[in-house]
């Protein structure tokens, strides 16, 4: 997969950089494709003038030697059989007309004419070949320099089109006597410029060029836009390169008429049926206009080949890339497979599945080793865990002994007697607590009591256990409620440095006068019922273990049967629902108030069981946070 | 929030009380009151006019710094409780340990 996302990206920039260098390429390269070929035309050109420079300069010479002759016609045919020899290259032939009666033994029309492959010069002048009106003769004549003829289908000499390089030919007296002429065969100079054509791709621009298939070819066309040279001769002096183009494409009209003019230039176009381009100039001496038209083909294969040399390279850079990259990816993630597999291993608990080994020191390996370093430290914590599991279980444990112990402290059973109905209820917050209630009947006198350590925990149920003890031992030796009180207290305040205080309710009830004497060390004034449900007032003695040698108040009731005296903790008080209100002396009383109403002889127990039901309606599900403590006692007689 | 501070005042100490002190945020009234639990040296007052709730750990460290009071023979005062805080500490009898203003 990581593998597919690298290649994906890689192959996108491949392709977008691919795409930037053939642009530059092809464009850089068709750019000196089309230079080349400019200066192609340049040489075509150059060589062209070069030629009809050199006819130019034959006819000059030839003339100077007709002119020495000028008296003898005879030594005149006899040069230019001679200068002919030497220039027959060139020169398709030579010719001198003369004026009218000029050689008189000759008549009107005299006309030496030497043809290249002819052994000896001949007079042509009849009156079938009346030189006189035509066209060339009588230009010639008038031109200083001598011109170029159009082309023309000479009859007489050569059965060819020809142009001529005309001039006038002047006596010693510098009067006109006639007309000096060289003859180019039309038909030599298309196989000359074949010759050019071919030679450009042996020597010049053109030399190592790739595009000999795709050859350019030249044309020459006239001021009337007549093909003068065209590779298909059946063109030359029969059509026009207008037939040749895009008729309605106004552009390329244009071009041919910019041509005509004798513009030089370049262009783009489809002329006779193949896209080129075409580069055209001017040849001075004749008001011909050449071009070479290169077939699009060819300016574009040099950039074509080229480009398709460096895509072939990209794309085997490409595969020896992917293949690498494959290669290294693989490498790298097949280990990172295998610790995935470690890990999930790991996660279902076995922590000493081994890790992969990983040849190489690279990022991967350090992935590795901090793995198993994880691995060991996550053993350990788990090890740990375990002990400290073990030890919280354990410890839970005392704790639930030591629950049971306290237990034991409370009583739960109460004595069935018909003159007293008495009945406890102790349920711990937690497995240990710190409240405490207790009784025991002595000498007709019930010695019972009540109280809260303060806090929670271990040192609550500490302090519980032994204000119970102190109880249970001081009031074996004592009957009065405050010395018992004031006992209890200074033992409980000896090294109380932490203040551990208990509020604590002690009352004896003499069961023969129901005389109640009581001490109330800080705790909840009990709920009396007589025939009312009040408050038994008390006294607010210090609570137990605070400060010895408290003087405490001991006071005195008396009860009737038919009394019930209610005693708790506040627990009962504070007892909280969900929505942390509590359960408050209000509800307690009301709680009570009904039940009386409702059952005016009920037993202890019952009063007992009423509180803690409404208490458990009201709580709901709300966690219990203090120690519940009831204590009823009904005097039945 | 516990919020206890310590204000001295001419030649008394003013000790106000935060909103609540219950058993689990005993430990950091206690640290609040380090100084006073070590030493003190000069007549205490503690003011309850923000204290809504007190849990008998509380109780113990207020009794606790009374007692130091009274060990280097000075007063120790309390002011401004709301009636269930007044209720909690009358019933317990703590109430009549401290001196009347």
């Amino acid at each position: 997969m990581l593998t597919r996302k690298v290649m994906l990206t890689m192959l996108a920039t491949m392709i977008v950089i691919s795409s930037i260098i053939i642009g530059i390429t092809f464009s850089t390269v068709r750019d000196e494709t089309d230079e080349k070929y400019e200066s192609v035309m340049n040489m075509v050109d150059e060589k062209l003038e070069r030629i009809l420079a050199t006819e130019e300069l034959c006819a000059r010479n030839v003339i100077d030697e007709v002119f020495y002759w000028l008296d003898s016609p005879k030594m005149m045919m006899q040069s230019m059989e001679n200068e002919i020899k030497l220039n027959n290259y060139f020169i398709e032939g030579y010719f001198i007309a003369f004026e009218p009666d000029h050689f008189p033994q000759y008549g009107r029309w005299f006309e030496i004419y030497m043809k290249n492959t002819d052994e000896h010069a001949r007079n042509i002048g009849s009156p079938d070949h009346d030189y006189l009106s035509k066209d060339w003769y009588i230009k010639g004549k008038k031109s200083k320099n001598g011109f170029w003829t159009d082309p023309y289908f000479d009859d007489i000499g050569q059965n060819d089109n020809v142009c001529s390089f005309v001039m006038p030919l002047y006596d010693k007296r510098d009067s006109v006597v006639g007309v000096f002429g060289a003859d180019m065969s039309l038909k030599w100079l298309a196989k000359e410029l074949e010759i050019i054509n071919t030679d450009s791709y042996n020597t010049g621009a053109l030399k190592n060029s790739d595009s000999k298939d795709d050859k350019f070819y030249t044309f020459i066309i006239n001021r009337d836009g007549t093909f003068i040279s065209h590779p298909k001769w059946e063109r030359v002096m029969k059509e026009n390169v207008l037939s040749y183009i895009d008729q309605h494409n106004e552009r390329d009209k244009q071009v041919i008429a910019d041509m005509i003019q004798g513009k030089e230039g370049k262009t783009s176009m489809v002329i006779d049926g193949l896209w080129a381009n075409v580069y055209y100039s001017q040849l001075e001496s004749t008001n011909w206009t050449m071009a070479i038209v290169v077939p699009k083909r060819a300016i574009w294969l040099p950039a074509l080949s080229l480009i398709g040399l460096l895509l072939l390279i990209m794309v085997i850079g490409l595969v020896v890339i992917y293949f690498f990259c494959r290669s290294n990816i693989r490498k790298v993630v097949s280990p990172l497979n295998a610790l995935a597999d470690s890990a999930d291993e790991v996660a279902k608990g076995h922590f000493d599945a081994p890790l992969p080994d990983i040849g190489r020191k690279d990022e991967v390996c350090k992935l590795r080793d901090s793995f198993a370093a994880m691995q060991q430290s996550l053993e350990q914590y788990m090890q740990d865990l375990k002990e400290q599991t073990a030890k919280e279980a354990a410890f839970k444990h005392e704790l639930n002994v030591a629950g049971g112990l306290q237990k034991a402290m409370i009583p739960h059973t109460f004595p069935e007697r018909h003159d007293i109905d008495l009945y406890g209820y102790l349920r711990p917050a937690k497995s240990i607590g710190g409240d405490l209630y207790d009784y025991f009947i002595c000498d007709d006198k019930l010695f019972f009591c009540i109280g809260d350590v303060s806090g929670k925990g271990i040192p609550a149920a500490l302090v519980m256990a032994a204000t119970h003890y102190v109880f249970r031992v001081t009031s074996r030796h004592q009957n009065d409620p405050k010395r018992i009180v004031e006992i209890m207290n200074d033992i409980l305040s000896a090294d109380n440095d932490e203040l551990m205080f208990c509020t604590f309710f002690l009352g004896v009830l003499d069961l023969k006068t129901h005389l109640l004497k009581f001490c109330n060390a800080g705790h909840e004034c009990p709920i009396l019922i007589t025939s009312e449900l009040n408050m038994l007032p008390t006294e607010c003695n210090l609570a137990l273990g605070l400060g010895e040698g408290f003087a405490y108040k001991e006071e005195e009731m008396q009860l009737s049967p038919g009394n019930v005296l209610l005693l708790y903790t506040d627990g009962l008080k504070e007892a909280a629902n969900e929505n942390l209100e509590c359960f408050e002396k209000i509800r307690i009383k009301s709680s009570l108030q009904r039940l009386v109403d409702n059952s005016p002889t009920a037993a202890a127990a019952n009063y007992v069981h009423r509180l803690v039901d409404d208490v458990a309606a009201f709580v709901k599900d709300a966690p219990q946070s203090d120690d519940l403590t009831l204590l009823a006692i009904k005097i039945n007689e | 929030m516990v919020k206890i501070s310590i204000v001295e005042k001419e030649d008394k100490q003013i000790v106000k009380l935060g909103v609540y002190i219950d058993t689990p945020s005993t430990p950091e009234a206690e640290k609040a009151l380090t100084p006073l639990l070590l030493h003190v040296d000069k007549d205490i007052v503690f003011d309850c006019i923000d204290l809504e709730f007190i849990a008998s750990s509380g109780l113990r460290l207020i009794l606790k710094i009374l007692k130091n009071a009274k060990a280097e023979g000075h007063h120790a005062y309390i002011v401004n409780m709301a009636p269930n805080i007044r209720e909690a500490f009358q019933l317990t009898g703590f109430l009549n340990l401290f001196d009347q203003m």
